[in-house]
């Protein structure tokens, strides 16, 4: 069961990420993404037992987020953290501008495993272990 | 309550109970398995789903306190400076182990005699050896033989997997510095062997290995033991061992999936519930005969816990590597510091382990020792981190301590009713010593690499992977739980046959080791089959 959440929280939400993630380093911002809507839905999807503490969070929250980014307590701070951050690292614009294509299977070099010369330098040293 | 019988009963489908397991079972000894987790089902690993972050934060968390899943039990740890991390299902915590799979030095075994601190184990590496040379070949381990910090051993039958643009960069700069180096050895397929697919470098996993790759031991150890006839029942928590009236380990009592008590008879038990575990099951199972628990004469139960801490030291490199992909076991390894020196104002040593960094999730919330971050920083913390960092974990021996221990809380009680575990831990100053110091050196290793920044977490308190020792082995019953072939000092057909009985915890990944220890005792078990003190039913 998913929770739904009120337009009033996902206000806040919007608000919130575009403090958290505005625009920089050729990433878009939180505002340019559907992060408050679908964003955030896919998050609470993948994690629905951290919305209701989620929502409670956002009940709290008025208007200056940085003011309330600094003053909340480490274990709110972290969940906000990681429902925003995901909801936002998620969306396929973001990754795309990131690099990054997710966890991929790759299909590894099979030739060998690197660095070959200097494991055979290493195998030529003394042994270096104790015993009695 | 419905009666079973059985000729050996295994509590515990995990490493050690599937070792001891499949072992027996290839000389026909019958046996049934309980296990209180359901078998895992690999299309639900989230390693190949865009969530995969997410959900390896919470659902596939490593701690049973935050993943809270029905086979899980809590486990109290506001006492503890650190966390454990375990998991209950058939295949046990090798279903989420990064999969190390590193022997033991043969000076782990005598740190009394070398070093005067903590005690010599009742046996040695040459005991040990021919166990790790047959799991090599069990779990299809990876690697390169030839390692000077280790005796001479047969080739591992896979070759290394690719230790990556940073372990190469590394490498080299332990060349330079005249460290020791080597490429990691990973019970991780690097080509297809036996039933495993060849690792495709995902790096996820520590949430269950979606290729099959990895040798977690509901793939590589229970599809055989079950073709031999081995009776695994799952959803089945053990909560007490009975005793006949010759003081014999005789039956346990379990609760199935429908919350049922039911009962198994048994000749032999032995127990492979993990270091946590198996103690919890000792101290509930006490009775007139043993007010403070079974098998507890020592005392010894649930003391000496070890649970190895931790250092996890980031380097930053220009250059992009693709660093969120690659095993998530070790690239290389270095044993530069592992022993002993003079110059140390701490004894014994750690392992160092280097691997990939991860994705941008894990890049974003990394608890970095600085004010919180959001904005553009939190944006610059990412883009630096992602594909461009690789991670030094970095294990300090941690020595046995009689006050860092397990006790029961009858406060508490887990799902079905029985007292929980309380964890009392402390990390030992000698501990903290040594992290200081292996974090200066991670950081001095990184910077020779070209790493242009560091970022360094002394102790990780979220990462108690390895507990060890409470219920240690030893020739003295007076001071230790177990006999050197884990027969329990006080009750003769009772064995403990996982980390539990571990005297001291070298640096190293325990994974090798309490693998070779079981397969020891199991083979004990077959040659000693009909000399073996068993249970009259």
């Amino acid at each position: 069961m998913i929770l739904q959440l009120s337009e009033d929280q996902r206000n806040k939400i919007a608000l919130l990420a575009r403090c958290i993630l505005p625009g920089a380093h050729g990433q878009p911002s939180a505002a340019e993404i559907d992060l408050e809507y679908a964003g955030i839905d896919r998050a609470l999807k993948s994690r629905p037992e951290l919305a209701g503490n989620f929502c409670t969070i956002l009940d709290r929250f008025d208007s200056d987020a940085e003011d309330f980014l600094a003053h909340l307590s480490e274990t709110d701070f972290n969940l906000l953290m990681t429902l925003i951050c995901a909801a936002y690292l998620m969306d396929s614009s973001v990754k795309k501008a990131l690099g990054y294509s997710g966890q991929e299977a790759l299909t590894p070099n099979r030739g060998g495993f690197g660095a070959e010369e200097l494991v055979l330098e290493m195998m030529q040293q003394p042994k270096r272990y104790r015993d009695i | 309550m419905s009666t079973t019988t059985t000729e050996v009963l295994i509590i515990g489908a995990g490493l050690s109970g599937a070792v001891a397991a499949l072992e027996l079972s290839r000389a026909g000894i019958a046996i049934t398995c309980l296990e209180q987790g359901e078998w895992p089902d690999p299309g639900a690993y989230p390693g190949d789903k865009t969530d995969f972050e997410l959900q390896a934060m919470g659902p596939w968390h490593a701690n049973p306190n935050i993943r809270q899943a029905p086979a899980d039990y809590p486990i109290l740890d506001d006492s503890s400076e650190i966390k454990p991390m375990l998991y209950n299902a058939v295949g046990g915590s090798t279903i989420l182990y990064s999969a190390h799979w590193m022997r033991f030095q043969p000076g782990d075994f005598c740190v009394r005699s070398l070093d005067g601190v903590a005690d010599d184990w009742p046996i040695s590496y040459r005991d040990l050896a021919p166990y790790y040379d047959l799991n090599d070949q069990e779990f299809g381990v990876s690697g390169i033989a030839g390692d000077p910090a280790y005796p001479d051993h047969p080739e591992y039958p896979l070759p290394p997997l690719p230790i990556q643009t940073w372990g190469e960069k590394v490498a080299k700069a332990h060349h330079r510095l005249g460290w020791h180096w080597w490429p990691g050895s990973n019970a991780i397929a690097s080509q297809p062997y036996r039933n495993r697919r060849p690792c495709v470098q995902r790096s996820t996993c520590r949430a269950g290995c979606n290729e099959g790759a990895k040798a977690s031991v509901d793939r590589s150890h229970w599809p055989e033991a079950l073709a031999n006839g081995v009776k695994l029942v799952t959803g089945a928590r053990v909560f007490r061992i009975l005793l006949n009236d010759k003081g014999q380990a005789s039956a346990a009592l379990y609760r199935d999936a429908e919350g049922n008590t039911q009962r198994v008879d048994a000749n032999l038990v032995l127990l492979a519930c993990h270091a946590i575990g198996s103690a919890r099951l000792l101290l509930n199972s006490a009775n007139s005969q043993f007010p403070d628990g079974l098998a507890n004469r020592s005392g010894q139960v649930g003391r000496n816990l070890m649970m190895h801490p931790l250092s996890r030291i980031v380097g930053f490199f220009d250059e992009p590597m693709m660093s969120w992909q690659g095993h998530w076991g070790q690239s290389i390894y270095s044993m530069e510091f592992s022993e002993t020196r003079a110059e140390h104002d701490f004894v014994r040593g750690a392992k160092w382990n280097l691997g990939p960094s991860g994705g941008p999730l894990g890049a974003a919330l990394y608890p970095m020792d600085e004010a919180r971050s959001w904005g553009n920083a939190l944006h610059h913390r990412v883009n630096r981190w992602l594909g461009r960092s690789a991670v030094w974990g970095i294990t300090a021996e941690d020595l046995p301590d009689p006050h860092n221990r397990l006790v029961v809380d009858r406060d508490h009680v887990d799902a079905d009713g029985d007292p929980t575990i309380r964890i009392h831990y402390q990390v030992s100053e000698n501990s903290r010593r040594m992290l200081d110091f292996m974090t200066s050196r991670a950081i001095e290793s990184f910077q020779e690499a070209g790493a242009y920044d560091t970022s360094a977490r002394r102790l990780v308190t979220d990462n108690g992977w390895h507990a060890l020792g409470t219920c240690r082995m030893g020739s003295d019953p007076q001071t230790s739980v177990v006999d050197p072939w884990m027969r329990s000092h006080d009750v003769e057909n009772l064995y403990i046959i996982d980390g539990s009985v571990f005297v001291t915890s070298s640096s190293v990944n325990p994974a090798a080791t309490i693998a070779a220890l079981a397969r020891r005792c199991a083979n004990q078990l077959i040659k000693t089959r009909y000399d073996t003190g068993v249970a009259s039913q």
